[in-house]
């Protein structure tokens, strides 16, 4: 018996990095999981190696920046599953550079995806958990919700507008048993961090693995509905966010 | 096999509520306990009651706010077990008044559990998690480090001093392989707001409650954790509560 048996869960991005943690961890709970990306060959390798152990996993290619994507994903899920319980917004990328050098188009790329996606796939699952009775959002944000890293405008001020995505969802969804937290992961080894070592170097970037953030994930997805996690900080103990040099 | 056997846990405020939960959480998965309390009565009921389930546990009577207690707690945890690999800084009191009639005695009484208590708690663990190469440190505060109730300034200022402690204590901590994380728990069912009233003894009608059980929990899942993983915050609260929204 698994605690998320009978449940179904999209996460977006969930081929990849904290995404792919988060959907081992739920399928390891006999949770129904929908992945969505934009890459189908990453979607259906991830598929392969969930369902390995049993389970069922639905792919759908899907840009969270593109409104008829999101709809789709939505329309799809509630077509073969009849139901959304819990809606993981993962999908997000990061993008570096100095302020003075940050073009629109770069400006509007991150905003696009880290904060229109998560509006739209929050909106969807709102008109499916409301005259369903309830369900769970997870809103994957990031330390820099709080503390930015030098060089992050687009990634840092996306992460801080998540934490209003959030609160808001939560007050909006509180009447009608729909919950909504955040997770902030600190340094989790996923293809940004791959990124981010390979800029910085690892010495300066300690990571713990995508399994911890699912963990994370899966406690926050298994709480009785009447209870939300609606802000969850988890990071390398010595990850420097904790404390100037 | 459970996930914390092996390991050693001293949880202040033991004997009721939130740290009595925690005590059950962390018995069910082999952790041996040592629990403190200031009531000796109904610390030792909770020590019973959870010895039931095979771990080993001592029953400490304590005063946090005392620095003999405090000490002595932590010497009878090393002459029990050895070892001290978790901390749970649970014990913590509530009195609030309207500002202009609120006494400095019951200031500095809320203070010297709350701030004091737990100070010296982490300074007797950090002197035993330190030669021994880790170990981890929960802080239970409350959704008033982060926003206030009415009528509550002593509690809500000294929840707040918390998470200075808390991420004074990560930072101090991160060289030695001690953690410290903190969880801030909503309204929670316990003994004292058994009445539906809100802590600060202001009336405030029903409100809704989580069980004591979901913040056991919560704190499990930080204290399960990989070593080199670590829960920095964590706020629980029930669905309904008040805290997300203005009216």
């Amino acid at each position: 018996m698994g605690k998320l048996d009978g449940k179904v869960a999209i996460i977006t991005g969930g081929g990849t990095g904290i995404g792919r943690g988060i959907a081992d961890s739920f399928i390891s709970e006999g949770c129904t999981i929908v992945i969505s990306g934009r890459r189908a060959e990453v979607l259906e390798k991830a598929k392969a190696e969930l369902e390995a152990d049993g389970g069922t996993v639905m792919t759908v290619q899907s840009d969270v920046t593109k409104e008829d994507d999101v709809i789709s994903l939505f329309k799809q899920t509630v077509e073969r599953f009849d139901r959304l319980d819990i809606l993981v917004n993962n999908a997000g990328v990061s993008v570096r550079g100095a302020i003075d050098e940050t073009s629109l188009e770069d400006w509007q790329y991150i905003v696009n995806i880290n904060l229109t996606g998560p509006f739209l796939c929050t909106r969807e699952a709102m008109k499916i958990m409301k005259p369903q009775g309830g369900g769970r959002i997870i809103n994957v944000g990031s330390i820099s919700a709080n503390v930015p890293r030098p060089e992050a405008v687009g990634y840092t001020a996306t992460k801080h507008g998540m934490t209003g995505l959030t609160k808001t969802t939560a007050l909006e969804g509180r009447d009608f048993g729909i919950s909504c937290g955040q997770l902030n992961p600190g340094n989790t080894m996923s293809e940004i961090m791959a990124a981010t070592q390979a800029r910085e170097g690892a010495a300066a970037n300690p990571t713990v693995p995508v399994s911890a953030q699912g963990e994370a994930a899966l406690y926050m997805a298994t709480l009785p509905p009447e209870a939300n996690v609606l802000e969850m900080t988890v990071m390398p103990i010595t990850q420097p966010y904790v404390g100037r040099g | 096999m459970g996930k914390l056997d092996g390991k050693v846990a001293v949880i202040t405020g033991g004997g009721t509520g939130i740290g009595k939960a925690i005590g059950k959480a962390f018995a069910e998965e082999g952790c041996d306990l040592v629990l403190a309390a200031r009531n000796a009565e109904r610390l030792k009921e909770s020590a019973e009651e959870i010895a039931a389930t095979g771990v080993r546990t001592v029953a400490v009577p304590t005063d946090v706010a005392s620095e003999a207690d405090v000490i002595a707690l932590f010497e009878r945890a090393m002459s029990e077990f050895g070892r001290v690999d978790l901390l749970v800084n649970n014990a913590g009191v509530i009195a609030g008044d309207p500002i202009e009639e609120l006494t400095l005695e019951k200031w500095r009484q809320v203070f010297s559990v709350n701030v004091d208590g737990l100070m010296m708690c982490t300074r007797e663990a950090f002197k035993i998690m330190k030669p021994q190469g880790g170990g981890r440190i929960i802080n239970i505060g409350s959704v008033a480090a982060d926003r206030p109730r009415e009528w509550s300034a002593p509690y809500t200022s000294s929840k707040h001093a918390v998470t200075g402690l808390t991420k004074s204590t990560a930072l101090d901590g991160r060289e030695y392989g001690i953690s410290c994380g903190q969880l801030n728990p909503g309204n929670t069912w316990v003994e004292r707001r058994a009445d539906g009233r809100s802590a600060s003894g202001k009336d405030m009608g029903a409100e809704p409650m989580v069980e004591t059980a979901d913040m056991a929990n919560a704190a499990l899942m930080m204290a399960t954790l990989p070593p080199e993983a670590n829960v920095l915050e964590m706020t629980v609260i029930p669905n309904m509560m008040i805290y997300i929204g203005r009216g």
